[in-house]
């Protein structure tokens, strides 16, 4: 054996075992170091594939039943993923009558969930590529009023929080199963208990779940302040258990980052950088914090039950999280920052006859494609990095304000956004709310008005799908409501009675007749 | 029951056989052909014999490990265990490079599971959070890449390095200087009122 043995001279396969024990990101790093480690990396199927899984954050769960067992299949799956969200390539979009509840809604892994005072409801999204149907539930064992819940499907954990009044200092999170109905075997308390220090913190905004980490947020004023459990063991988690413990804080359109001292337990979060929203109104914020840390679902990962099946999850150590405040929200997803609005195009620009002649709604998302433009500002000298955004409007999605007819929601890659010579914003009327996780763009438009129909036929209609809404089982009743829908005004009227209603309409947003109905509609992109 | 071993320089080594059986390959061998002979091991000199040897006297009453699938959740099991070395072994493994490499060959070619896993996470305990010029120094790797291929090379590593990351390192305090907290300043604020909105 030579004296100068050295990386280079070790067998392919212990060299790949080696690269394969480092994290992506150090894979990558090792690949820009000589022409031989990047053809070792180039030509390691697993290699490409853990290093994509670590650089897009995801991580692999290989229970899963849908997880295909050979490395490529899975590789090829996650640059379709990948591609599929850098492009905005939606390969299905579907309207589905939300589940019953109020106007907060969180989604999860697939899963829809909101709840009013007494139950949960919850929706798990179809997905036709991958044969999931629709499935809802609701659950309504729960001892105590609902305030606000979390749900985290790939633990099978739902949080909900009781309200606190004026004259209730405790905050207190009980956790139950989400599939079943009992509280959470993994949790060694069912309820966890916070005591705030000063009376004047009161919860709102954000529950969190990262992994066995579960916190909140109590909000008086502009401060701020998070507590975390360890949902599982029940222990309240000074910060320096998390590995590398970031808060982000979104206060009036700046979005910050703190870090917690690892070094010095206990210590307040230290604000290390800002980033500024560009174009927001000031009231579209409401302090609202998120909770993310790099701490992996190391134990108790119950990714084979996950109903959706799929063959990765996104990593914990990479969850931004929503904003669940009002009208706009960022979610920082897949690298991806989106900043979706939504406006009521009222007429179209000359050059656009197309437009002019819908006067859509028009859903734009404003997409911030990678991180990389984040890094480069990172870099830059600006105080304030501003992000460049990239504008993608769905305006095939939804071609008219008649939201319950599926037959007008097309599929196919978002075409450029139409240039638009005004929007028109309908004050409380409609309040699209955006929320997104690792395979849907979920557009909730709540209290969209829907004009009726003069003839009374399709006011019935939406009359009655309103109820459908509100029955147990509008799992089924919703579709087939818009299914007719869709048809009757396919056969029956056609393109001249639209352009007649087109031509009525002109002022119904003006003054708010009786001719307008007002429903809750979830418009779902499914991404991947 | 004792084992001969004889190294590649010819060096006669004797060994308990349930030491020796810990390695793959002369367990094989003892089974198909029995402990007549003293076993040649043409590809392990001495100085790394006795190393491998004395590896294996101290795990001897070690469980024999099951055969892992080396994907998924057994790939993230021994990320998570990467770390996690007991103390012996961290001193065992302790050597200069040349030998460690010659170790893992040789626990490679003997086929000794844990001692090869060993040296991979050392070896990968040694990579990690270096920085690329760290890695060639210390494994002194030439840069062979042209510098066209190496700025190619930048703006696709830049694709790659997540936002997270690259927020570790800002905050390590390197590229931005912390940025105070509010007020916004009012050249931002003029920003966030839209031209159009």
């Amino acid at each position: 054996m030579s004296a100068n043995l050295s990386l280079f001279t070790l067998p392919l396969e212990i060299l790949i075992r080696i690269l394969g024990l480092l994290e992506g990101r150090q894979i990558a790093r090792c690949g820009a170091v000589c022409s031989y480690f990047k053809h070792v990396i180039q030509s390691s199927i697993v290699l490409r594939y853990f290093t994509k899984l670590d650089m897009f954050g995801y991580v692999d769960a290989s229970g899963s039943i849908d997880a295909p067992p050979i490395p490529a299949i899975r590789l090829n799956r996650l640059e379709r993923h990948i591609h599929a969200w850098n492009n905005l390539d939606w390969v299905e979009a579907r309207l589905l009558a939300p589940p019953h509840g109020s106007d907060f809604g969180i989604l999860s892994q697939g899963i829809f969930a909101t709840f009013d005072r007494d139950k949960v409801y919850c929706m798990l999204l179809p997905h036709l590529m991958r044969g999931i149907p629709l499935r809802t539930w609701a659950r309504g064992d729960f001892e105590f009023p609902i305030s606000q819940i979390e749900i985290n499907p790939s633990n099978n954990l739902l949080g909900g929080c009781p309200p606190g009044g004026l004259d209730v200092d405790t905050v207190a999170v009980h956790l139950y199963e989400l599939f079943g109905n009992r509280p959470h075997p993994w949790a060694r308390n069912h309820i966890l208990f916070s005591v705030p220090t000063d009376s004047r913190y009161r919860r709102r905004g954000v529950t969190r779940v990262v992994g066995c980490c579960l916190g909140i947020t109590l909000c008086f004023h502009r401060e701020v302040r998070i507590e975390i459990w360890n949902w599982m063991t029940g222990q309240k988690i000074t910060f320096e258990f998390l590995s590398a413990p970031f808060v982000v804080v979104v206060r009036q359109a700046v979005l910050e980052v703190y870090q917690i001292r690892l070094e010095t337990p206990g210590a307040p979060p230290v604000h290390t950088i800002s980033f500024c929203m560009p174009r927001l109104n000031r009231d579209e914020y409401r302090s609202t914090a998120w909770i993310t840390g790099k701490s992996r679902l190391s134990h108790g990962v119950d990714r084979a039950n996950h109903p959706s099946g799929r063959p990765f999850f996104p990593s914990p150590s990479f969850q931004w999280g929503q904003d669940s405040s009002y009208l706009t929200i960022e979610c920082l997803v897949k690298g991806c920052l989106f900043q979706p609005r939504a406006n009521a195009l009222r007429d179209g620009s000359e050059d656009d006859s197309y437009t002019s002649r819908i006067r859509s709604w028009t859903i734009r998302l404003s997409v911030c494609p990678s991180s990389t433009s984040i890094a480069r500002e990172l870099g830059g000298p600006s105080r304030y990095p501003q992000i460049r955004w990239k504008d993608y409007a769905p305006p095939h999605v939804i071609r008219s304000n008649r939201l319950s007819d599926p037959g007008e929601i097309r599929m196919g890659r978002p075409p450029p956004v139409p240039l638009v010579s005004r929007y028109v914003s309908l004050d409380g009327t409609f309040h699209p709310r955006v929320l997104c996780d690792d395979e849907h763009i979920i557009f909730w438009a709540l209290r969209c008005p829907v004009r009726l129909a003069e003839d009374g036929n399709g006011g019935g209609d939406r009359h009655g799908e309103e109820d459908g809404v509100g029955d147990g089982d509008r799992d089924e009743d919703g579709e087939e409501d818009g299914h007719e829908g869709g048809r009757e005004d396919g056969d029956g009227n056609g393109d001249e009675d639209q352009d007649d209603a087109w031509g009525e309409d002109d002022d119904w947003d003006e003054d708010e007749d009786e001719d307008v109905a007002y429903v809750n509609k979830l418009i779902v992109l499914t991404v991947w | 029951m004792i084992v001969s071993l004889v190294s590649s320089d010819g060096k006669l080594y004797q060994v308990d056989e349930a030491v020796a059986r810990r390695s793959g390959v002369i367990y094989t061998v003892l089974e198909d052909i029995g402990n007549q002979k003293p076993i040649p091991l043409l590809n392990v000199p001495s100085h790394v014999l006795k190393q491998v040897i004395e590896y294996c006297e101290y795990h001897r009453t070690d469980p024999l490990p099951q055969d892992a699938e080396w994907s998924g959740p057994a790939r993230a099991e021994l990320v998570r265990r990467k770390a996690v070395v007991s103390d012996w072994d961290k001193k065992f493994i302790d050597c200069d490079q040349t030998l460690l490499f010659e170790i893992i060959q040789a626990a490679s070619y003997l086929d000794i599971k844990p001692l090869l896993d060993l040296g991979c996470k050392t070896v990968a305990n040694m990579m990690t959070g270096k920085s690329v010029e760290d890695i060639r120094a210390l494994f002194h790797i030439e840069n062979d890449f042209t510098p066209e291929e190496e700025t190619a090379m930048q703006v696709e590593r830049s694709e790659f390095e997540s936002l997270y990351n690259i927020m570790i390192k800002s905050m390590a305090g390197g590229v931005n200087a912390p940025v105070t907290s509010l007020p916004i300043p009012g050249k931002a604020r003029r920003r966030l009122r839209a031209p159009h909105y």
